[in-house]
């Protein structure tokens, strides 16, 4: 009996935005902007175009694993098998190239990104169409590709001396001043923000999230449209995987679940911006730049590491906090079984 | 094509889940623009017929015929092409997008074959508002419109595919009183207007009489009469809704007030919650059944919440059994003899455990040793009291309460909260909702039996004037928060009283 269903078949319309609520929509980019001042003013050195392009191509990392996460829990799902899906990718990169069976650069990222996007379908197979709650049933075939990882990397780190050169392309490559993973970061962001917000599919994704029967009941295919949720998913939060071994030149059984909390926490955090109550791609990203931000910025100015985690999690707190105190309905939940 | 075949023609439709036949060898036509209401209890097959027609189920047995031609549907999509659209009990809408977008839904304009075309969306959903002239805004977010617009945005996107045939199931479930009328007009417009006929279904009477032109009524997944309307009354209706037996007949012994007034139970002048003082002069005696009336959002239910101690609140001071009460939670209160069973029954039992611990949870300190195990054997042996003393209808006592029907539910969590210590005040806050008659009928009785013979009080709080005029012995009517209106038996007056819950002055209008 909530006061909210009004009396009046024609019913007014409610007030316009406030202050509280525009604050609520901008708070990530607001801190964004205060984190860069405050920075900036400490150590000049700060705002150096060249530094500032270098925190873009730090948040890529987060940034692009966050943004496919961020898909799967558009449609009401959670992937937990993000970070596992970028190291596998990075592996098979890795192993194909070193081991010689492939020689061209390209070819090799596409047949990783190929394996990694049946692990997509493979999550989805479990996740949806069996109907194991998506959280469990990515959890369980991360193990495996955990597996995987491991056999390829023979349980070290990996590394051969026989990579192409274009292997270091994306993560430590320029294009004039710029940072190829920074441009690879907004690129991928572009698309997927053009997909989501411009397109049916983009559409039906969110669509889904918001209320399943209504999707179905208008004649959306929901099953298919979470499958395509979880590839996608898995091909970017894969990307994420080549770009971090491409950064360090090497493969790490830790690669992918070093980037997946913060990935996650991005993803989270982005769904109070601009929409709040909604995961949104521009959320995740701003969000992700906050964070290469404060880690960038604690470096600079030569604060120790652990600042680095306490100002995150402070922010994060606050940020989620003031949202579940504004929206009633409280943060977008996301199935956990 | 003959003209004389009608528009949907229902031929022996039968549908069977393993078992029960939902649905048994049903036929009746619907002609053109023509309001055929569709009645029947819950379970009567009423739904499961309407997903036949909408290709949601798979048809047994009969077939449907359109203007004479026989139809096979396979799906959702078949039915909506041959012109039978639908709108459910329950919204479905996508909360963030608005009217245009929702309207297009699954159908949306494209630009160069990727971008969806919102402008095109606009224009299509701006001429499905003209031809059914309504004025509901199309570019607000869905989940900030009022309950009624939400509705409509669901009709409007239902025409949109310009449908020969309309089902409508319970549309005004979700609406408050004030809001019926006028929608029973919309509706009665579309059939002229826009040139469609309705499937109507529906538990109230009074609306099949208001605007359909035909009924058919279904019992048992059998129908039992199709008839035109003026040609037949509303008990009729009901006689052919129910099968006699099941419904048992309320009586309200008379009240001698003077005499009652010497035990009030609870006496109220003024609640402040939600940062505002709302006066709420209203006092319950004992034994006596006492309606809480208006409309939906008047404050009914929020009052006995704060009085309950269950809703946070400014400010409260009452007497109940004599003390005066300034403070205190729920726990505390039901320590004191008041307790309220909730307006959402889900929010009235534990879904997933078995109905031994929903009915023992409110009672685990009575039901455990001293060092806090429960008694396995007297809990399962109190549990067994309770069901039988109230007529639930159960398999084992181990199976999950939520297989229960609505109306057994609800037997058990009255049943449950009776059986509180020196109970004095019982406040029910829309115990019969979605319940058919059979089982709204045992409910007045219990609370009937609790006020006569147990000398209980009760509040009972419901948005069914009817039911209300039924069993209590005052109706305390609510507008916007405040009580305005106390009416006793003698006084009652259907008219009258929506009237105050309307915020007149109670003429009728």
């Amino acid at each position: 009996m909530a006061g909210k269903e009004g009396k009046r078949v024609k019913l007014a319309v409610k007030r316009k935005s406030t202050v509280g609520e525009n604050i609520t929509k901008y708070f990530l980019l607001i801190a964004d902007v205060i984190l860069i001042v405050f920075f900036g003013i400490m150590r000049s050195g700060f705002l150096q175009p060249s530094n500032l392009l270098n925190i873009l191509s730090t948040a890529a990392l987060v940034g692009v694993m966050g943004m496919g996460a961020s898909i799967v829990m558009m449609v009401g799902e959670m992937n937990f098998g993000v970070g596992a899906e970028a190291t596998l990718t990075a592996a098979l990169l890795g192993f194909i190239l070193g081991k010689g069976y492939v020689n061209v650069y390209l070819v090799a990222v596409l047949i990783a990104l190929l394996v990694i996007g049946l692990m997509g379908v493979l999550d989805s197979v479990f996740g949806v169409i069996i109907g194991v709650p998506a959280f469990i049933a990515t959890l369980a075939i991360s193990k495996i590709n955990d597996g995987i990882v491991n056999w390829l990397t023979e349980g070290k780190t990996m590394f051969y001396n026989n990579w192409p050169d274009a292997f270091k392309f994306l993560g430590q490559g320029r294009i004039g001043p710029v940072p190829v993973m920074a441009i690879a970061f907004l690129i991928i962001a572009l698309l997927l923000w053009f997909i989501m917000d411009k397109t049916k599919l983009g559409t039906y994704i969110q669509a889904i999230g918001n209320n399943t029967n209504c999707c179905k009941q208008v004649g959306i295919n929901v099953r298919r449209i979470k499958i395509i949720a979880f590839i996608i998913c898995s091909l970017v939060c894969g990307f994420s995987g080549i770009l971090a071994c491409s950064r360090t030149s090497n493969v790490q059984g830790t690669l992918g679940s070093g980037i997946m909390m913060d990935a996650m926490a991005s993803a989270m955090l982005g769904a109070t911006f601009l929409r709040p109550g909604r995961y949104n791609i521009q959320g995740t990203v701003v969000a992700a730049i906050l964070t290469a931000i404060i880690s960038n910025g604690i470096t600079f100015c030569a604060y120790p590491d652990y600042i680095q985690d306490i100002v995150n999690g402070i922010i994060l707190i606050i940020a989620v906090g003031y949202i579940a105190m504004k929206r009633k309905e409280g943060l977008p939940s996301v199935k956990m079984g | 094509m003959s003209n004389t075949a009608p528009l949907l023609s229902i031929k022996e439709l039968t549908k069977r889940f393993t078992g029960v036949t939902a649905v048994d060898h049903v036929s009746f036509d619907i002609g053109q623009n023509e309001i055929h209401a569709l009645i029947g209890e819950n379970g009567a097959g009423k739904s499961t017929l309407c997903k036949m027609l909408t290709g949601a189920y798979s048809i047994d047995e009969g077939h449907i015929e359109i203007n004479g031609e026989k139809m096979d549907f396979k799906g959702p999509a078949d039915s909506m092409k041959a012109g039978i659209n639908m709108v459910y009990q329950e919204r479905n809408l996508i909360g963030y997008l608005n009217a245009a977008q929702n309207i297009c839904l699954g159908t949306e304009n494209m630009k160069a074959g990727v971008v969806v075309d919102q402008k095109a969306m606009r224009k299509r959903a701006e001429a499905v508002r003209e031809r059914l002239g309504v004025d509901t805004p199309l570019d607000v977010p869905i989940e900030k419109m009022g309950a009624g617009a939400q509705q409509l945005v669901e009709i409007m996107r239902a025409t949109s595919t310009e449908p020969k045939i309309l089902i409508l199931d319970e549309p005004t479930a979700s609406l408050g009183e004030g809001e019926i009328e006028p929608f029973l007009k919309f509706v009665k417009k579309l059939t002229t207007d826009i040139n469609i006929s309705v499937i109507y279904i529906t538990h109230k009477l009074e609306e099949i009489f208001t605007i359909a032109d035909k009924v058919t009524v279904m019992a048992d997944g059998k129908k039992t009469m199709t008839a035109n309307i003026p040609d037949i009354t509303q008990d009729e209706c009901v006689r052919a809704m129910i099968r006699s037996d099941k419904i048992k007949s309320v009586v309200v012994p008379p009240m001698n007030y003077e005499e009652a007034e010497k035990h009030r139970v609870l006496d109220v002048k003024e609640l402040t919650y939600d940062g505002k003082t709302h006066h709420v002069e209203f006092h319950v005696n004992k034994g006596e059944v006492v309606g809480f009336y208006g409309l939906v959002g008047a404050g009914r239910t929020e009052t006995m919440e704060v009085i309950s101690g269950i809703r946070l609140c400014d400010k409260k001071e009452f007497t109940f059994d004599g003390e005066t009460i300034t403070s205190g939670d729920s726990f505390k209160m039901i320590q004191k003899g008041m307790i309220l069973t909730p307006e959402l029954r889900n929010n009235g039992i534990f879904p997933s455990l078995n109905l031994v611990e929903n009915v023992c949870t409110l009672f685990v300190q009575k039901l455990a040793t001293k060092f806090g195990m429960i008694k396995n054997k007297e809990s399962r042996a109190f549990t067994e009291e309770v069901l039988k003393k109230n007529g639930t209808k159960y398999r084992s006592k181990n199976q999950l309460i939520s297989d229960l029907s609505g109306g057994n539910i609800q037997k058990i969590i009255i049943g449950r909260s009776v059986e509180v210590e020196n109970l004095k005040l019982l406040t029910v806050d829309e115990p019969t909702a979605g319940l058919d008659l059979g089982a709204k009928s045992e409910i007045y009785l219990k609370i009937r039996h609790l006020a006569d013979d147990l000398g209980k009080s009760v509040v009972f709080i419901s948005s069914e004037l009817e039911e209300l005029m039924k069993v209590c012995n005052r109706i305390y009517i609510f507008y916007e928060g405040d009580v305005v209106k106390e009416v006793k038996r003698e006084e009652f007056d259907n008219h009258m009283i929506l009237g105050y819950a309307l915020g007149g002055a109670g003429d009728g209008r």
